[in-house]
């Protein structure tokens, strides 16, 4: 499928072998199973507990921390965390936690302060350090980084499919308008921008309450949000993002009793692998690492 | 070209300069309306709610400050301007109603019609519950209206908006001619899509990462779904007969590299797919169980598309 010369059509998703990858970000079943071959694959660590919301929808801070503590460690290595944090960043590193204020579903204050909280434990003083999404290309600590952290929840978004990792760089973008084009097919150069290339040492995308579905560009509608209690952690955004694509999948399969594909298709985030060479999206290729509470786990 | 003499060249320019002052259109009847202030639509709120704040107002070009990304979807519409004003009423959550100008009626109705998803709810030309939000489409007015929460008042409250601005809007608009070309026998009303551009297409039918049909905002396209197996329609009025022809070349190299002849394929799916184009209306069908139904809701759409050519004509 990678380095076509022609225009990808729905008949190449339908081919399945070699498109499965694609297909599966796009919710276009495929025919054929891909050939099981063995590949050297992308870890993505999923971790669940039940108890990290409340009844009033509150976040637990501590089982937040001890989350991240494990996710990080499992995906890193070492056999305590700060061992495996270590991994993530240096003490000498100007690091930009990059966070997404949208309104009915933010990064939360809680995971925010963990993951500094984590990064301080490294040694890194305080002023080397700013949380920030908007504000990016008015940071200072932003222009200057030498490490970056990518942490956002995932929604469904009424352009781009996802609201996903690797649109969370958008706001590094100067002109955010000039990746709207084709339901913002090639997000994935945004990575390619001098103030965030090759600096990302940890992607964490938040199942927290993941947004499973919305109608007209407002889109929030809690019905449309679950409990799933989640994070997904690792360092390929693409694949990252292709696995809460599937969860998303899995959830609107359940909840509207049928195949129901996301609209619009997220293809940037098969584009961000077939055209860009971000990472991964073929499933195949991910290997899923679960920790925690495992029911309705959906994938 | 016409010349004109320099009086009668002034003469006209003053009668432009008053039309435009005035916001009479020299286009017709159904333009007249065209610089109305869309605060004049909402001036009253319900009993128990009031105003809070000015009202806000955005173009095709602000729009992203309002709505991030999202806010495109407008923008692939003729969309002009919307205001944005908010309610509250104590002890209950905030309102907010849009009104956005879609610059004419057929662009109103197909903004409209991307986002539907739920049954008619009795407002304007066409109107959805989308959970709590509601939607409604009159004239070349798209309205939304969304209580924070969902309570017994706000949804009363929604009604009694609904209601005000449909009345001040008090006209309504044609929708578009396309769509009388599309056989009813097994529509799904709720499908159809009206559009310009491929980015929509993809939107409700993921067809190809190019736009290999030459969708512009000079095109007008509809796409619906027929029963009992999903079979999707396509049609795509072109600006002239040879543009629809190019586009329809363009859809066979890519789509159907195999077709050496007119008639049905069989793609991996082991449905079938169809092209044909009328004049400057390009005609396909995606996803027909058998090649012979394909060819039949082909020939259907030419009989319509032909009986609206003979009414025109005969008018």
């Amino acid at each position: 499928m990678k380095n076509l010369d022609r225009t990808i059509t729905r008949r190449d998703f339908l081919r399945g072998a070699g498109c499965a990858a694609v297909a599966a970000t796009m919710g276009i079943p495929t025919l054929q199973a891909q050939e099981a071959k063995p590949v050297r694959k992308t870890k993505v660590v999923l971790i669940r507990d039940e108890k990290i919301i409340d009844a009033k929808g509150r976040l637990d801070a501590e089982i937040v921390k001890a989350m991240l503590d494990r996710a990080v460690t499992e995906l890193f290595g070492g056999e305590k965390p700060a061992a495996a944090w270590k991994k993530v960043v240096a003490a000498n590193d100007i690091v930009g936690i990059k966070s997404n204020v949208w309104g009915p579903l933010p990064t939360p204050k809680a995971v925010e302060a963990a993951i500094k909280a984590s990064v301080m434990a490294v040694g890194v003083p305080e002023k080397n350090i700013d949380i920030s999404d908007r504000g990016v290309l008015g940071s200072k600590i932003f222009r200057k980084a030498t490490a970056l952290i990518n942490v956002r929840p995932l929604r469904t978004h009424h352009w781009s499919g996802v609201g996903g990792l690797i649109k969370n760089y958008i706001t590094f973008a100067p002109e955010l308008w000039e990746y709207h084009d084709n339901s913002c097919a090639d997000l994935g150069t945004l990575w390619r921008l001098p103030i965030c290339r090759d600096k990302t040492r940890l992607n964490i995308l938040l199942m927290l309450t993941p947004l499973f579905h919305g109608i007209g560009p407002h889109h929030f509608d809690s019905q449309f949000t679950w409990p799933y209690c989640g994070m997904l952690a690792g360092t390929d955004p693409v694949a990252l993002d292709t696995i809460g694509i599937m969860i998303l999948q899995a959830k609107r399969k359940d909840y509207f009793g049928r195949e129901r594909p996301l609209k619009p298709a997220a293809h940037h985030v098969a584009f961000a692998d077939i055209r860009h060479n971000l990472g991964i999206s073929d499933p195949q290729r991910i290997k899923i690492v679960r920790l925690g509470w495992q029911k309705d786990i959906l994938i | 070209m016409k010349q004109y003499s320099r009086p009668a060249m002034n003469s006209l320019l003053a009668v432009v300069l008053v039309s435009l002052t005035l916001g009479v259109s020299m286009c017709g009847n159904s333009e007249k309306t065209r610089n109305t202030d869309l605060a004049l639509l909402l001036e009253q709120a319900p009993a128990g709610w009031r105003f809070t704040g000015q009202v806000e107002r955005y173009d095709r070009e602000t729009i992203f400050e309002y709505i991030d990304g999202a806010g495109e979807v407008y923008r692939q519409y003729s969309f002009r301007e919307c205001i944005v004003r908010r309610l509250s009423c104590r002890g209950e959550p905030d309102i907010t109603v849009e009104i956005f100008d879609m610059g004419s009626s057929a662009d109103a109705y197909g903004i409209f019609s991307h986002i539907r998803e739920a049954p008619e709810a009795g407002f304007g030309q066409g109107s959805q519950y989308a959970g709590s939000v509601l939607y409604f489409w009159q004239s070349r007015y798209l309205v939304s209206i969304y209580p924070k929460e969902q309570t017994d008042e706000t949804r009363t409250a929604t009604a009694q908006l609904a209601n005000s601005i449909s009345a001040a809007i008090s006209d309504t608009g044609a929708p578009p001619q396309l769509l009388k070309a599309l056989p009813t026998d097994s529509l799904m009303i709720e499908s159809i899509r009206y559009f310009h551009h491929h980015v929509l297409l993809n939107y409700h039918y993921y067809f190809a990462a190019e736009n290999i049909l030459n969708l512009n905002e000079q095109t007008k396209a509809v796409l619906a779904t027929y029963e009992p197996v999903e079979t999707y329609l396509l049609l795509v009025r072109y600006p002239s007969s040879e543009l629809a022809k190019t586009a329809a070349a363009s859809f066979v190299k890519a789509y159907l590299p195999e077709a050496d002849e007119p008639g049905p394929v069989q793609t991996e799916n082991q449905k079938w797919t169809a092209i044909e184009t009328i004049n400057n209306t390009l005609i396909v069908v995606f996803d027909a169980p058998t090649g012979d139904e394909a060819t039949t809701l082909i020939t259907l759409v030419k009989a319509r598309l032909a009986q609206s050519a003979t009414q025109k004509g005969q008018k």
